[in-house]
């Protein structure tokens, strides 16, 4: 089996780990394991194979008493950097290779989509909009070039000689791929199938819904529309689910070259308003799918910024190792907002474009309260470092005794363990630090 | 040789103590409801194995499209259960209709809950019973929305 590079560098780093006379037989195992996983992707493959790097240091572990090196090791200010590269390596595995960050960051191909919501009367809530009555609309707006409604659920589905299973489900309107620019045809009889899916059950005959059905289309890895991320999509017709008169759907809209969002919002709004009473406190919204998609790094970047260039400064303030307290900070940094954005719930997107009031307060205070933490964690750790070669200072002992407090200063001294110093801290109302250099080095 | 026939005695002896279950295949037309209201003209067509039950629904949709959530699964086109006690899944609408179906006596009990739509769902209870002389299915619903808004209902089919 040929494996990408990427997944071939990280199966020999792993395979340097092994003690050499084990390293055959780990090899051999490990190369069948990776057989089966053939058909992964590129990112699926490096995920699975980066499960033998754990493997490959146990198995190190149990041949070599680590516990010495790791007394030598754990100190030193490489160490810590390579534990937080370390941290962030995890979440990039655990995240999919950081997915949300990434769709955030990613150019939108169709910049001219938007979301159309209405707030709710309800602290502003986004709420859908009602399909018959965006028909109406979208047939009479000239900023519009096209308009959609989409509606997800949950769905039995079964395929093949699988027994059925629920799975997420989305309805659209048969106009939804061609805007998305997605060559994924919708019909009564047909359904498209998500991206979790392989391509060859194009031509497939699914039940969903407890309806018979032929896939058309299996949409590509890439494929992305808001959060729900639905496993099969049927069409939505007017007169599904009609004993449920309350279910609002989703719409998407294209609009003209030229036309800004707040023009075509400006546009409906009016169009509103002529053609029903519409209900106080509820308007229509016009929100571009870019903006959605990179409003949480629009809504907690500036604040991520500020503690970065709060730390950059407190590093210059520093009297010793600058580089590495502002290395180790911003390594620490990253580490918080990549925790928020995979899994704080930051990027979390809801069926209407918006954002449900509990994950952005969420969210805010994770990176808040995180980023304090890391800020803290760092100055505190960088002040137990030797000045002169940034390893952490061990052998702690009191220095005075009760009876003299009043006269000399009583604390903790640390020492370098290469001898380049001591660090005394002080206690009482106004604790201080003092680094005494030594002159002569072990 | 001895063993089979054994085995084949114990076998009869079981069979000729479990109690006969009620047989609900046929067409049913609803007569009366008490504690909602359901659409004009339910029937629902039943049709009965040994381990499973499948219903389908017929009814004039109500003028407004919409009417009581109380009989929400039972006013459905097609519904499939399995009385042994697993776990059965049907497409109600927007929802996915989680149910088991067991023997209680001479009852079918079906104990259910449906996904999460748009904010909502549902779960409750369905008892069906026959009368003696066979002529009448008797339906208790007892549901109860994701509001904690409890329902109870009976409704009476008659052949």
């Amino acid at each position: 089996m040929r494996l990408p590079l990427e997944s071939r560098v990280l199966f020999a780093v792993a395979a340097a780990l092994v003690p050499r006379d084990l390293r055959p037989g780990w090899r051999r195992e490990w190369e069948a394991e990776l057989w089966w996983c053939q058909p992964f992707s590129r990112l699926e493959l490096l995920q699975r194979i980066s499960g033998a790097i754990p493997d490959a240091l146990c198995l190190r572990i149990d041949q070599a008493d680590v516990l010495p090196v790791f007394r030598r090791t754990l100190p030193r200010p490489s160490t810590c950097l390579a534990a937080l590269l370390l941290l962030i390596a995890a979440l990039a595995s655990a995240s999919h290779g950081f997915r949300h960050t990434r769709r955030a960051l990613a150019p939108v191909q169709l910049p001219r989509l938007a979301i159309l919501s209405q707030t709710g009367p309800f602290m502003g809530q986004r709420l859908g909009l009602p399909a018959a009555k965006l028909a109406i609309w979208t047939s009479r707006a000239r900023t519009l070039e096209g308009a959609s409604v989409y509606i997800f659920y949950r769905s039995v589905v079964s395929i093949g000689a699988e027994p059925p299973r629920e799975l997420s489900a989305a309805k659209a309107g048969p106009e939804f791929f061609s805007l998305l620019g997605v060559p994924a045809p919708l019909c009564a009889d047909c359904v498209v199938l998500g991206p979790r899916f392989s391509g060859e059950l194009t031509g497939r005959t699914v039940i969903v819904d407890g309806r018979r059905a032929r896939v058309t289309a299996v949409l590509p890895r890439a494929f992305w529309f808001l959060d729900a991320a639905p496993a099969v999509w049927t069409l939505w017709d007017p007169a599904s689910w009609r004993a449920f008169p309350d279910s609002l759907t989703g719409a998407v809209c294209r609009l003209k070259p030229g036309v800004a969002p707040a023009t075509a919002e400006r546009e409906l709004r009016q169009l509103a308003a002529q053609t029903e009473p519409w209900a106080p406190g509820r308007r229509i919204s016009v929100d571009p799918l870019r903006d959605i998609a990179r409003r949480p790094l629009t809504a907690l970047g500036p604040m991520w910024l500020a503690f970065l260039l709060a730390s950059c400064l407190a590093s210059l303030a520093a009297s010793h190792g600058r580089l590495f307290l502002m290395l180790k900070s911003a390594l620490a940094l990253v580490a918080v907002l990549l925790v928020d954005l995979e899994f704080g719930g930051a990027t979390a997107i809801t069926s209407t474009g918006g954002a449900s009031f509990g994950d952005e307060a969420v969210a805010f205070w994770l990176l808040l309260t995180g980023s304090g933490l890391a800020l803290w964690w760092s100055w505190r750790d960088h002040r137990q470092r030797c000045h002169h070669c940034l390893t952490r200072l061990s052998m702690p002992v009191r220095i005075t005794q009760a009876a003299r407090y009043l006269l000399e200063p009583s604390g903790i001294e640390l020492m370098c363990p290469h001898g380049h110093g001591t660090l005394l801290t002080t206690e009482g109302s106004t604790p201080e630090s003092h680094w005494a250099p030594l002159e002569i080095e072990v | 040789m001895r063993l089979l026939l054994v085995s084949v005695l114990v076998i009869a002896s079981v069979l000729a103590q479990a109690p006969a279950r009620p047989d609900f295949s046929g067409h049913w037309a609803l007569a009366s409801a008490t504690g909602t209201a359901p659409p004009g003209n339910l029937a629902l067509d039943i049709e009965q194995a040994t381990t499973a039950i499948q219903i389908k629904a017929a009814w004039q949709e109500p003028p407004g499209g919409s009417y009581g959530l109380t009989t929400i699964g039972i006013v459905t086109p097609l519904a499939r259960f399995t009385t042994g006690g697993q776990e059965d899944l049907n497409q109600v609408g927007p929802f996915v209709f989680h149910s088991r179906t067991r023997w209680d006596g001479p009852r079918l009990v079906t104990t259910w809950n449906t996904s999460e739509f748009q904010g909502h769902s549902f779960k409750g209870t369905w008892t069906r019973a026959l009368s003696a002389d066979g002529r009448e299915l008797t339906l208790e619903i007892a549901a109860s929305d994701s509001g904690a808004t409890s329902t109870r209902a009976v409704l009476v089919f008659h052949r």
